[in-house]
């Protein structure tokens, strides 16, 4: 994992979002994180950790996380971790965040922790962090991001807690083979008991078994051969028996069905003369008979129409007369008719005329009118424009009256700028003043604790700094110290005064001085008390301690008044300063007044002649406004009078098109006399128009439907005079026709013998299916002559050949006893067959099988070894060992170098490790025995160690491991 | 020996070529022949005791490899063919 960027707000210390751009970093190869305590340096490699697995060293799941993580005067927090890893550097993003409750402060929220993968864009992954780094959480923590007092974990490890940590980062779950094996070893064992169970069923091999069903075999084989022989031969006679009887027994049945045929052979003759009798008439007779019939009735319905077309002709000579006699009384009303029209369009115009001269006359009214409103509007005008001069003349003239505001204005911004200046003087004088008080109130306390120092201390006057007073107080301590040490010095010589006068005391005539071995003593020590002295000089030790201690106490009281001292000096000065500057100011002010013809004491005359330009601005406003109101009143006149004048320019328009119309409708009022019809009113003339238009409608239809009415009858007797011409034609013809048909009839009669035409129609009236019964006739001969062919074949086949009922019997019974027998041997024979197949078979199968249970059995054996082999992980830690081994031959190769080669990592029995100590006859010690920095150093190789063959595991190009305090624990 | 006692003044990192392992008296005896020696790095000769080169972990080593390692270790005999083919069979068997 090789980290790119984070981002982190509101957790920890972090209120505002801050940023880590890891690529710099990275990209030197070593870079350090180094801050004050409690910046947020742990925080970063947190803020991964709970980024990548939603897991923190702090803080466990029930530690309100969301809250305790948060800044407190935050109301969000987030981190966005982006790394690359894997052989093709993917690129992930891994976000956390959660949101402070705004009702409830302790509630920090759920956090939501989410992944993406880059493919362009961020796209949602699994956050299974295990999975994209191949590494568990805490694996995580010994291998890539070490969290304080985590560094030497791996080294302090205990045999089984490390072979799980190997098992994790190298996969090693899959040299965990126990289960399997023993998995095959059950599988193994069902298949054997399966196998046994499967044989104990089958039979051993047993030749003479074999042999014996063999020869049983072939003798019931031998028998069966025979017995089909000599059933065949008694089937064959027995078949020859049942054909012979078939063929009598057909001949039989012949003879019945010709007896059958032949009794109907009467009935079918008669049939048949009847069907060539009907035949013979309908051929004949039947076509003249027909025609003759259908002219007869021909002619009888011509006839019938002819005297009917005669009444109709009639009464069509007496309607023409009638019509003709209307048409003629109709004809100069209809000649005349458009003179109806015409009176009836001059109405309908006199009926325009009289709206139009109504509309000119008004029209005429509102011209008149509104010439007389223009005229006063125009007035009007006149006086509004004299108003305005007088207003704009006002204005001037106050203008002109108006003193220099600019100027007053400037003045008047000195004054205030003035005015200021004294204000900021009397503040800074205040300021000043609360200064020196503060600076007066450190002094006098400063000379309360100057007045408690030892009286040793010797300050001309009052110092104005601390240092002056620590040089002072130094010599005195020196002073003490020295007073203390020749003090302790008088101490221990009176103590040794005092331990060599008990001595001296002590001794005795004849016995041996301890110090020179002398048993004669002259002149014995002899020291006066000195216990007084002691108690003394303690006391005087312990005073100048307290005067030391004293001493101090107010020094450091003073350092912190100097302090406050100094700061208010420094305060005051700066005050006073201030203050002079403020004076200065003002004074500059005053003496630079610029503006001629006024004092510095006229601001009261500046302040009034500011308010008079206010008043006078205020007049000429109100006259403005009356400006522009006469401008508005003027401009809203001139725009009435210009509307009313094209009022009435319309308005005669208007009347001049309306005279126009007028005077055309009546120049085409020729039939009426216009000054009478228009003193009528409007619906008399409308009436008056409505009754000549309905007369010549009326008119115009009578007439035209008189002379329609006059043709169609016409036309219908004419039409009606041909059809009788023709009817009659018709008629002549068909008689002469039905003559020759009923000679005819009478010839056909004579010739075929039929006395009159009703016999012919007897016949031809008979209700047969002539179709049907010619093809029953013909059928029954066809099946008549059938029957006699087959039975004089039939008879012909027995002839000669006689037929035994009992033999037949006889061979029957015969034949179905050899049968039973033959069938009964056949069986017993494809049993015995069957059974030895059977047999044989299963002797096989029983082989093959002892073969696959001796391989199980050599398996399980097998399989035995390897379990005994994989049990409680015995090959899990033999390969931890080899990765263990090769593990720390990869930490050596920094180790040695970094112990200058006096040391090397090695692995005891027990997979615990050890250190080689080449400056001690290279003799093993555990690695609890090394120092705090050769621990750390050892802790580092096999960290770096790990984290290479993490590299490598994960396919990376590139490796990156992160120590949070390395050194931090080691001696613990 | 003698050049430590002729140049008493000086700061001396030695490194000490050697069959075996240093002893403690043998570190003993070169501190007290001069009294600034600031380290002494030990070089032993000995191939047995030299560290490692191979430190890379060899991860290209077969299962099965290290399965016959591992049954040499503990049965003093290498596997035989049906022992590996079962070996094998184990090691494609689902749990």
């Amino acid at each position: 994992m090789i980290p790119v960027s984070l981002t982190i707000k509101g957790l920890y210390s972090y209120q505002e979002e801050t940023t880590i751009d890891f690529t710099n970093l990275t990209a030197a190869g070593l870079f350090g994180i180094f801050g004050a305590v409690g910046s947020g340096k742990s925080t970063i490699l947190e803020a991964i950790s709970f980024a990548l697995y939603g897991e923190t060293e702090r803080l466990n799941k029930l530690d309100k996380r969301s809250y305790n993580m948060m800044n407190l005067r935050s109301k969000i927090f987030f981190i966005n971790f982006i790394f690359t890893c894997g052989d093709c550097d993917h690129k992930y993003k891994f976000t956390v965040s959660a949101r402070r409750s705004s009702k409830n402060f302790n509630d920090g929220g759920k956090i939501e922790r989410l992944a993406y993968i880059w493919d362009d864009n961020w796209i949602p992954t699994s956050s299974d962090a295990e999975k994209i780094l191949g590494l568990s959480y805490d694996n995580f923590k010994r291998t890539i991001i070490i969290p304080q007092g985590k560094f030497q974990e791996f080294l302090q490890l205990k045999e089984g807690e490390r072979v799980q940590m190997l098992k994790e980062i190298f996969s090693l779950e899959k040299f965990e083979l126990g289960p399997k094996v023993s998995k095959l070893s059950k599988e193994n064992e069902i298949r054997i008991s399966n196998l046994q169970g499967q044989m104990q069923s089958l039979p051993l091999h047993d030749h003479e078994l074999l042999k014996d069903k063999d020869e049983q075999i072939f003798f019931l084989n031998k028998k069966v051969i025979n017995q089909t022989n000599n059933f065949k031969i008694k089937q064959e006679e027995e078949k020859a028996l049942q054909d012979i009887k078939g063929l009598f027994a057909d001949v039989n049945a012949k003879i019945i069905a010709l007896n059958t045929l032949q009794s109907k052979q009467n009935s079918i003759d008669n049939l048949d003369l009847q069907i060539k009798q009907f035949e013979q008439c309908e051929q004949v007779f039947k076509y003249p008979i027909e025609n003759r019939n259908r002219l007869q009735q021909s002619i009888k319905n011509q006839q019938i129409e002819t005297k009917e077309l005669q009444v109709n002709q009639t009464s069509f000579e007496t309607t023409i007369k009638t019509e003709s006699a209307k048409a003629d009384k109709l004809k100069d009303s209809y000649t005349n008719r458009e003179l109806l029209l015409q009176k009836a369009s001059e109405l309908e115009k006199i009926i325009l005329i009289k709206p139009l001269q109504e509309i000119i006359f008004k029209l005429t009214a509102r011209i008149e009118k509104g010439s007389i409103i223009v005229k006063n509007e125009e007035k009007n005008l006149e006086a509004v424009k004299e108003q305005l001069l007088t207003v704009k003349s006002a204005i001037t003239s106050a203008e002109q009256s108006l003193p220099d505001a600019a100027l007053l204005v400037t003045i008047s911004n000195w004054f205030n700028n003035k005015t200021q200046l004294q204000t900021n003087l009397v503040k800074a004088e205040q300021e000043l003043s609360e200064a020196a008080g503060r600076a007066s109130k450190a002094e006098a306390d400063i000379k309360i604790k100057l007045a408690q120092l030892p009286t040793e201390i010797k300050l001309a006057g009052f110092p104005a700094s601390l240092a002056i007073v620590k040089d002072e107080t130094d010599r005195v301590n020196k002073e003490y110290d020295e007073q203390l040490q020749v003090l302790n010095n008088n101490q221990s010589h009176l103590k040794l005064s005092q331990k060599l006068d008990e001595f001296a005391k002590s001794l005795t005539e004849d016995s041996e001085c301890p110090l020179c071995g002398a048993t004669h003593h002259p002149k014995v020590f002899s020291a006066l008390s000195v216990t007084e002295d002691l108690v003394q000089k303690q006391a005087t030790i312990e005073e100048l301690n307290s005067q030391k201690q004293l001493l101090n106490n107010i020094l450091i009281n003073l350092s912190g008044i100097y302090s406050n001292y100094e700061t208010y000096s420094a305060q005051f000065n700066q005050k006073q300063q201030e203050l002079n500057k403020q004076k200065n100011d003002l004074n500059n002010c005053i003496n630079s007044f610029p503006f001629a013809g006024y004092s510095v004491e006229d601001e009261p005359l500046v302040r009034k002649q500011l308010a008079e330009i206010e008043q006078k601005n205020s007049e000429i406003k109100k006259l403005r406004k009356q400006r522009d109101d006469k401008d508005k009143e003027l401009d809203e006149a001139g725009k009435k009078i210009a509307t009313y004048k094209a009022g009435i320019e319309k308005f005669k328009t208007e009347r001049a098109q309306h005279e126009g119309q007028s005077e055309t409708l009546k120049n085409q009022v020729l039939l009426h006399v216009l000054e009478v019809e228009t003193i009528k009113p409007v619906t008399e003339l409308t009436n008056s128009a409505s009754a000549f238009k309905v007369a010549h409608v009326q008119v115009t239809k009578e007439f035209e439907q008189a002379q329609k009415a006059l043709q169609d009858n016409t036309n219908h007797l004419s039409a009606l005079n041909g059809r009788l011409q023709e009817l009659q034609k018709q008629i002549s013809v068909n008689i002469d026709q039905k003559e020759g048909l009923d000679k005819q009839i009478a010839g056909l009669l004579a010739a075929e013998g039929y006395q009159t035409e009703q016999q012919v129609e007897q016949v031809l009236s008979t209700k047969l299916d002539i179709k049907q019964e010619k093809n029953n006739v013909e059928i029954f001969r066809q099946q008549l002559h059938t029957a006699s062919v087959q039975l004089q074949e039939a008879s012909g086949k027995v002839e000669g050949k006689e037929y035994s009922e009992q033999s037949h019997e006889t061979l029957k019974t015969t034949l179905a006893a050899l049968s039973k027998e033959l069938a009964d041997n056949t069986e017993m024979l494809v049993t015995e067959r069957y059974e030895l197949q059977e047999l044989k078979q299963h002797m096989q199968m029983r082989s093959e099988l002892q073969k696959d249970l001796d391989k199980l059995t050599v398996r399980a054996e097998n399989l035995k070894v390897l379990g005994n082999l994989f049990r409680t992980g015995g090959f899990v830690n033999y390969v931890s060992s080899v990765y263990l081994q090769n593990l720390l031959n990869s930490a050596n190769q920094r180790f040695y170098k970094m112990t200058r080669q006096k040391l090397m990592l090695e692995l005891a029995e027990d997979n615990s490790f050890m250190v080689r100590d080449f400056m001690n006859n290279g003799e093993v010690r555990s690695v609890k025995t090394l120092s705090g920095g050769r621990t750390f150093q050892a802790a580092l190789s096999l960290a770096l160690a790990l984290a290479d063959n993490i590299q490598h595991l994960t396919k990376s190009k590139q490796n990156f491991f992160f120590l949070d305090e390395g050194f931090g624990s080691l001696d613990k | 020996m003698a050049w430590l006692q002729n140049n008493q003044q000086a700061l001396v990192e030695i490194t000490m070529v050697t069959n075996e392992f240093l002893s403690a008296k043998d570190r003993k005896a070169l501190n007290e022949a001069h009294p600034a020696i600031v380290n002494i790095i030990p070089e032993v000769k000995n191939k047995a005791f030299v560290l490692n080169q191979q430190g890379a972990i060899d991860l290209s080593k077969s299962i099965e490899q290290l399965f016959t390692e591992y049954f040499y270790r503990s049965k003093g005999q290498k596997p035989d063919i049906a022992m590996l083919e079962l070996f094998k069979e184990v090691l494609g068997t689902e749990d």
